[in-house]
C-alpha cells in the first residue's frame, strides 16, 4: 500500500483518496450507512462565521450571532481560544467543514470523525430519525431567513428583533416532548403561510371590534380551563393563543420553535453521538495504519490529537469543569468493544447479552437506539467507573457538608449509573415548565415549573424570561413553581 | 464519491450584518468609549483599536434554567481519591471557585462582561454621528486614498496582458538547451540531407533521426509553463508629501475643561483630515499664555498655568520653529489655533502683522475656532466681543482678505467641523 500522503501538507486530491479509505474501512468492516457528504474547506474567519450562525450554513440575522461571532473572534484572536477543527451538520448532504490549517493527518481524523462518525450517527440514530429532517433544514432556513428579513423591511428591525428576543428567550420550552414533529418543508410552509393570512385577511370584519368587551367577558364562564390540558410548547401556545399578536408575529414564532426542534436531538445526545464520532476516527485512524496508509509519524500525530480530544481531567484539578463527552462516550463504547472481545466474569453478569458477542453489532446496536442518559443507564460498566474512578455525593442546600453517597465499588456501581444517567437527561437539566391555566376574565396567563428536591429556577434570568412572555401575551403572566410529588407551592413570580 | 468545495475565497463577512446589529445595540456603550478614547488619548492614537467593554446586562439572553445552587442533587465526579461512602467534605464559602459546588453551572454559559475592539471605519462613524458631521464631510474623511499599480518584480502567474516576454524567453531558451531540444534548423537540415541520400542504409538512419527528433520536439514543449514570466504590480499609494500641523491654544485661566474638550475634537478633526492626505504628519503643540510654549501633548491638554493672554507671543514662536526646521518648499504646513477670543490690549494689531506678512502666505489652511462661553449672558459677549481686547475682529477681517483661512465662533463640539467646510468641500 501507498502512503496517502506524506507530509503535511495536503491537496483536494490527497482529501479524496483519504475520504475513500475512510469510507472502505466504514462500509466493510464498521458496516456504516451515512448521508452523502459534502466538504468545505474554509479559512479561520469562515469557520467563525459558521459558529456564530449556530453551525447552520444560513441563518437569519439577529444580534445575538453577532455577539458570538464578536465574542468568539476577540477570544480567537487573543489566543485564549482555538476554533473546532470541524463543523458537521445534521443535513442531506452531510456539510464537513474543514479548517484550512488542518495538517493532512488532523484532516484524516476529522473526516473520520464527522464525515463518517457524526453522519452515520445522523442517519441512523432514532433521535435523529424521529425528530429533524435532514433533507428539507437547509431549505426550511432559507425560507426563515427570507421571510424574517421581509418582516424587518415591512415593519422595521426593531419590531422583528423585539419578537426574536422575546422567541428566542422561550426557545429552549418549545419543543413537543411526545409528539413526533412533522417533516419540514419550505413549500408547504411557505403555502401554509399565505393560507393563513389570508384566511386571516378573509375573515376580517370590522364588526367584531365593535363589540364592546365588557358585554363579552361577562358572556364568559368564570372558571378557568384549557381545552388541550397543559401545554408544554410555549411558542406554540403563544403562537396559537396570544390574544395580541400579528400574524407575521406568530409566524417567526412558528419559525423559532421549528428551529428549536430541530436542535431538541442535539442537547440529548452529545456524550453518546461525540463518544460515536470518537470511536469511528480511533478505529479508522488505527486501521489506516495498520494498512500502511499513514506512516508511524502521522499516526503519533493523530494519538496526540485523539488523546487531548478525550482527556477527561479529574474533578480536583484545575482544567475540570464537567464530564467530557468525548471521553465518556469514547469508553463506553471502547469497552463494549473489550468486553465482546475478551470478556471477564465481571463483564458476564454485568452485560450477558453483549458479553463475548459480536463487537460491531453490539456498536450498531448502542449508537442507533439510544440518547445520552440510556447509554448510560444501560452500558456504562463497572470496569469504565473504575477506570475513571467516579464517585456519587449529595449536595443539600442546607447542610455545610457535602456527603459521599458512592464510590466505584460492588454496591455502589448501580447507584453510581443511575445518578449519571439522570444528571445527564434532559429531565434535569431543564426546567419543566407548562402553561396550566387561563383565566378568561383578566386573561392572566398561568406557568407552573415542576420541579423536586426544591431545586428553583434562578430568579434573575426567569423574571425577564417572563417579561418576554408578557410582551408576547400581553396580559398579565404568573409563574408558580410547584413540588412535583406534593403539589405544594414554593414560590410565584408575576409580571404585572 | 466526495464533494470537495474551496470556501476560502468567500469573503468573510457572513457575520457582518450580525455584528452591526450587536453594534446598533451597544451603540450607547461605543459611543461612550468613543467619547473616553478621545478625550484621554494622544491624538495620534486616536482610533487605533478601539476597546469597548459591553456591560453583560444589556445583552442577556435569558431562558428559564434551574439554579443549581438551590435544592437538594445528587452528582457523580470524576477522579475519586480517598472518599469512602459516608464521608462529610465540608463545601467551600459561597460554591467556591473551581470546586464541586459550582460544578452544576458548568455548562451554563456564564455571562461576563466583554470587551470588543470596533475598526477605525466604525470608531469615526460613532465620532462623526456624535459630533454630527455632515455627509460630505463625512464621506471626505472616509475616502480611501488613491493607489497606482507599481512594478514588483515577477510572479509565475498573471493575467496574459502581464506576460513578461523577455524573461519568459530566456527561460525557455536555456530549458531547450538544457533538455537539447532539436532545433528547427537540425530538423529541416536532416530533411535536406534525406531528400539528397540515395545509400538506402544511409536514407534509413536519416529517417530513423528524424523521427527521433521530431518526437523530442515534441515532447519538449517550445514554451512551457514553468517558463511563464508575468510583471507583478502592487497598488501603492500615490506618492504623498509631508504636513505639519500646528496646534496653538490659549491656555490663561479663561479656557476651562469644556473649552479645551472642544479644542481637542477640533485638532483631532484637522488630524484625521490630514492622515488622508498626507503620509507623514507632524504635529507641535504651542500653548501661550503672555509668553509662548512649545509642550508635549499631554501638557498641551492637562498642563494649568495662570496668566494673562499674548497671542502674538504663540504665533512668533511658531512662525520660528517653522523658520528652524520646516522648509517651506518641503513641508505643507496646517495651523489651527483657539482661544476665548481674549487678548492683551494692542497685541490685536500685533497679530494681524505676524499673520498677515509671515504666517498666511506661507500656510496651507488656517483656522482658528474661538469657543464662546455657554454660561455668558448676551449683553457681556456683546461687548466683551467686540471690544478692544477680542481678538475676533482681528481674524475675521483677515478670514475674509485670505482665501486660506477660516474662522469660527462655536459654543458646542457639534460646530466645529464647520470651520472645515471649506476645506473638504474641494
Amino acid at each position: 500500500m501507498t502512503l496517502l500522503f506524506e507530509n503535511a501538507d495536503w491537496t483536494p486530491e490527497i482529501l479524496e483518496r483519504i475520504y475513500e479509505e475512510c469510507c472502505r474501512i466504514g462500509e466493510e468492516e464498521l458496516k456504516l450507512t451515512w448521508y452523502p457528504n459534502q466538504f468545505e474547506i474554509v479559512s479561520y474567519e469562515n469557520m467563525l462565521d459558521v459558529y456564530s450562525s449556530v453551525g447552520m450554513p444560513m441563518m437569519y440575522n439577529h444580534w445575538s450571532f453577532g455577539k458570538s461571532f464578536i465574542n468568539n473572534s476577540e477570544l480567537y484572536k487573543a489566543g485564549k481560544m482555538g476554533l473546532a477543527l470541524e463543523m458537521v451538520l445534521n443535513t442531506n448532504p452531510c456539510v464537513n467543514y474543514l479548517m484550512d490549517e488542518n495538517t493532512a493527518t488532523a484532516q484524516a481524523l476529522v473526516i473520520a470523525h464527522a464525515a463518517i462518525g457524526h453522519n452515520s450517527f445522523f442517519k441512523n440514530n432514532y433521535l435523529f430519525k424521529q425528530w429533524t429532517s435532514a433533507d428539507s433544514i437547509i431549505d426550511y432556513l432559507g425560507f426563515a431567513k427570507k421571510y424574517i428579513a421581509q418582516c424587518e423591511e415591512q415593519y422595521g428591525i426593531d419590531e422583528v428583533e423585539k419578537i426574536l428576543d422575546a422567541a428566542h428567550s422561550l426557545m429552549d420550552h418549545s419543543v413537543d416532548m411526545y409528539t413526533k414533529p412533522k417533516i419540514l418543508s419550505a413549500r408547504e410552509e411557505r403555502e401554509k403561510q399565505k393560507m393563513r393570512d389570508a384566511a386571516h385577511e378573509a375573515n376580517y370584519d370590522e364588526l367584531w371590534s365593535l363589540i364592546p368587551n365588557t358585554k363579552r367577558a361577562a358572556e364568559l364562564p368564570t372558571n378557568r380551563f384549557l381545552p388541550n390540558g397543559p401545554e408544554e410548547n410555549l411558542l406554540y401556545f403563544l403562537e396559537k393563543n396570544s390574544p395580541i399578536l400579528k400574524s407575521w408575529q406568530r409566524e417567526i414564532l412558528r419559525i423559532v420553535r421549528k428551529i428549536a426542534s430541530y436542535y431538541r436531538p442535539q442537547a440529548m445526545s452529545k456524550t453518546i453521538n461525540e463518544g460515536w464520532a470518537s470511536t469511528c476516527h480511533y478505529y479508522i485512524m488505527t486501521r489506516l495504519h495498520e494498512k500502511g496508509l499513514i506512516d508511524d509519524g502521522s499516526f503519533l500525530e493523530f494519538i496526540k490529537l485523539h488523546t487531548s480530544v478525550v482527556f477527561q481531567p479529574e474533578y480536583d484539578s484545575k482544567y475540570f469543569s464537567g464530564f467530557n463527552p468525548y471521553h465518556l462516550g469514547f469508553s463506553i463504547f471502547a469497552d463494549m468493544k473489550r468486553m465482546s472481545q475478551n470478556p471477564t466474569e465481571e463483564d458476564r453478569l454485568w452485560f450477558p447479552d453483549y458479553a463475548g458477542g459480536n463487537w460491531v453489532e453490539n456498536w450498531h446496536y448502542m449508537y442507533q437506539e439510544f440518547r445520552d442518559d440510556g447509554l448510560i443507564q444501560q452500558f456504562l460498566s463497572p470496569k469504565v467507573m473504575r477506570d475513571m474512578k467516579l464517585f456519587s455525593f449529595d449536595n443539600r442546600e442546607n447542610s455545610r457538608f457535602y456527603k459521599i453517597a458512592d464510590i466505584g465499588n460492588e454496591s455502589g456501581y448501580k447507584n453510581i449509573r443511575n445518578s449519571l444517567a439522570y444528571e445527564t437527561s434532559i429531565g434535569y437539566r431543564s426546567a419543566d415548565i407548562q402553561i396550566t391555566d387561563v383565566d378568561f376574565n383578566t386573561r392572566t396567563c398561568i406557568l407552573t415549573n415542576f420541579t423536586s428536591n426544591n431545586i428553583m429556577l434562578d430568579e434573575s434570568t426567569a423574571n425577564k424570561t417572563l417579561d418576554y412572555f408578557r410582551e408576547l401575551w400581553g396580559f398579565k403572566v404568573v409563574l408558580v413553581t410547584v413540588d412535583r410529588q406534593s403539589n405544594f407551592e414554593l414560590d410565584r413570580l408575576e409580571t404585572d | 464519491m466526495a464533494v470537495i468545495i474551496d470556501r476560502r475565497k468567500n469573503p468573510p463577512g457572513k457575520s457582518l450584518v450580525n455584528r452591526q446589529r450587536f453594534l446598533r445595540r451597544a451603540k450607547e456603550q461605543i459611543k461612550a468609549a468613543v467619547r473616553k478614547s478621545v478625550s484621554e488619548k494622544q491624538i495620534r492614537d486616536v482610533g487605533n483599536g478601539e476597546q469597548v467593554k459591553a456591560r453583560s446586562k444589556d445583552f442577556t439572553e435569558p431562558t428559564f434554567r434551574p439554579d443549581r445552587n438551590t435544592g437538594d442533587h445528587r452528582r457523580v465526579l470524576p477522579g475519586n481519591k480517598e472518599y469512602e461512602p459516608g464521608d462529610l467534605v465540608k463545601k467551600p464559602p459561597n460554591g467556591g471557585g473551581n470546586t464541586k459546588g459550582k460544578k452544576g453551572s458548568a455548562g451554563d454559559d456564564a455571562e461576563d462582561d466583554f470587551e470588543f475592539t470596533i475598526s477605525r471605519e466604525e470608531f469615526l462613524d460613532y465620532l462623526f454621528e456624535d459630533m454630527e458631521l455632515p455627509d460630505f464631510i463625512k464621506e471626505a474623511m472616509k475616502t480611501i486614498e488613491l493607489t497606482k499599480p507599481a512594478r514588483a518584480g515577477l510572479t509565475t502567474s498573471g493575467s496574459p496582458a502581464n506576460l513578461n516576454v523577455e524573461r519568459t524567453f530566456r527561460n525557455s531558451i536555456s530549458r531547450r538547451i538544457a533538455l537539447n531540444r532539436p532545433t528547427d534548423e537540425r530538423i529541416d537540415e536532416i530533411r535536406q540531407e534525406l531528400a539528397a541520400a540515395t545509400d538506402p542504409k544511409l536514407i534509413k538512419e536519416l529517417t530513423e533521426l528524424l523521427e527521433d527528433l521530431i518526437a523530442r520536439q515534441k515532447r519538449i514543449p517550445y514554451i512551457d509553463e514553468n517558463d511563464l514570466k508575468y510583471n507583478l504590480w502592487t497598488p501603492q499609494p500615490k506618492p504623498r508629501s509631508q504636513a505639519v500641523m500646528f496646534c496653538l491654544m490659549d491656555v490663561s485661566a479663561s479656557m476651562g475643561e469644556r473649552e479645551k474638550n472642544i479644542a481637542k475634537r477640533y485638532f483631532l478633526l484637522l488630524y484625521l483630515f490630514l492622515q488622508r492626505k498626507y503620509e507623514k504628519i507632524e504635529i507641535r503643540f504651542v500653548r501661550h499664555t503672555t509668553t509662548a510654549q512649545e509642550v508635549s501633548e499631554d501638557e498641551f491638554f492637562y498642563g494649568r498655568i495662570n496668566g494673562g493672554t499674548v497671542i502674538s507671543s504663540g504665533l512668533e514662536l511658531i512662525r520660528d520653529i517653522i523658520a528652524d526646521d520646516y522648509p517651506v518648499s518641503e513641508w505643507n504646513i496646517y495651523m489651527a489655533s483657539v482661544s476665548d477670543g481674549d487678548n492683551s490690549l494692542h497685541d490685536n494689531e500685533l497679530v494681524d502683522q505676524i499673520m498677515r506678512e509671515d504666517l498666511l502666505p506661507i500656510m496651507q489652511y488656517v483656522t482658528y475656532v474661538q469657543v464662546d462661553r455657554e454660561d455668558e449672558d448676551m449683553i457681556n459677549t456683546y461687548l466683551f466681543t467686540y471690544s478692544d481686547y477680542s481678538v475676533w475682529n482681528t481674524y475675521s477681517q483677515l478670514s475674509q482678505e485670505f482665501k486660506n483661512m477660516e474662522c469660527a465662533r462655536v459654543t458646542d463640539q457639534n460646530q466645529i467641523w464647520k470651520i472645515f467646510g471649506e476645506l473638504f468641500a474641494k
